[in-house]
């Protein structure tokens, strides 16, 4: 991946996440009519606190690439189910506009899904961590350290 | 190779397509309210067209894979504008989630320009490396 391809994938994550870190707070704050919102379409009121806390914390982890394939794949179940649940009014247009961004939000997800471990995420970070601990680990001890795709020679 | 990535790339970019091919149908559909609605902003009306049509082949590129690095940035633009002109309206709640909307959607339309190597597009089918659709 080159350097500016890294760097857009950032801005990327950044913007994908800015909706579910402002919605997951906005929720929070008005726990009461996210509530009522939610029994508007006979979900359990007290789905509220859930899922407002999942909007925040999924946003985060996108926003810094922890977890990325497996959030990114929740998120896109996410959206589609909310255009399905809450956006499902037909008749009106502002409904079918929401609908229709929640399904095109989906796919930024799996995309996301495709492409997880990007560049300057903790993902990434743990991957180079890895392999740093893996080539100490063969300096100190060569032995340990089987080669599958030599075994069969 | 076709694997689980690929099909996930192709799904998506349907699902982001999806948008883009139905709104810009229905704005060549109704054109005069496209044009109302262009001038409620203060743009000329006369961008109703050139928009409905950029939409709907900006759609079909992303959803085929066709240019799929180039539409991709061109429609981030366009999500970021689109937002900034017809979303800033904050006091009404539904003007902030579209506002919010919008960018989510570039956010995603980034991640395909960052990684435009997909499979099942036009790109890979005239280039015959199935590996490297840029090549």
């Amino acid at each position: 991946m080159t350097i500016i391809s890294g760097f857009i994938a950032l801005i990327g994550r950044a913007l994908l996440s800015a909706l579910f870190i402002f919605a997951g707070f906005d929720k929070a704050g008005d726990i009461a009519g996210t509530g009522a919102y939610l029994t508007s379409v006979g979900l359990p009121p007290n789905f509220a606190w859930p899922v407002a806390v999942f909007e925040i914390v999924a946003g985060f982890f996108i926003l810094f690439g922890i977890f990325t394939r497996l959030t990114a794949l929740v998120l896109a179940v996410f959206c589609l189910l909310t255009a399905l649940m809450f956006h499902n009014d037909f008749d009106n247009p502002v409904q079918v506009g929401f609908f229709f961004k929640n399904i095109s939000i989906a796919g930024g997800f799996l995309v996301l899904v495709a492409y997880g471990t990007i560049a300057h995420s903790f993902d990434s970070y743990r991957a180079r961590r890895k392999t740093v601990v893996v080539e100490r680990e063969t300096v100190r001890d060569p032995v340990v350290v089987h080669d599958d795709t030599t075994r069969h020679v | 190779m076709t694997g689980i990535n690929e099909i996930a790339t192709l799904i998506g970019r349907l699902l982001l397509a999806a948008i883009f091919i139905i709104s810009g149908w229905t704005k060549i559909v109704d054109i005069t309210g496209t044009s109302a609605y262009i001038a409620s902003t203060g743009l000329s009306p006369a961008l109703a067209w050139p928009v409905a049509f950029f939409e709907l082949i900006a759609g079909l590129c992303i959803l085929v894979g066709f240019y799929t690095r180039w539409v991709a940035l061109a429609l981030t633009g366009f999500c970021l504008m689109t937002a900034a002109i017809f979303h800033t309206n904050w006091i009404d709640p539904m003007q902030q989630i579209n506002f919010l909307k919008n960018l989510t959607m570039a956010g995603g339309f980034l991640i395909l320009f960052a990684h435009p190597h997909s499979h099942f597009s036009i790109e890979t089918l005239w280039s015959g490396d199935e590996d490297d659709p840029n090549s």
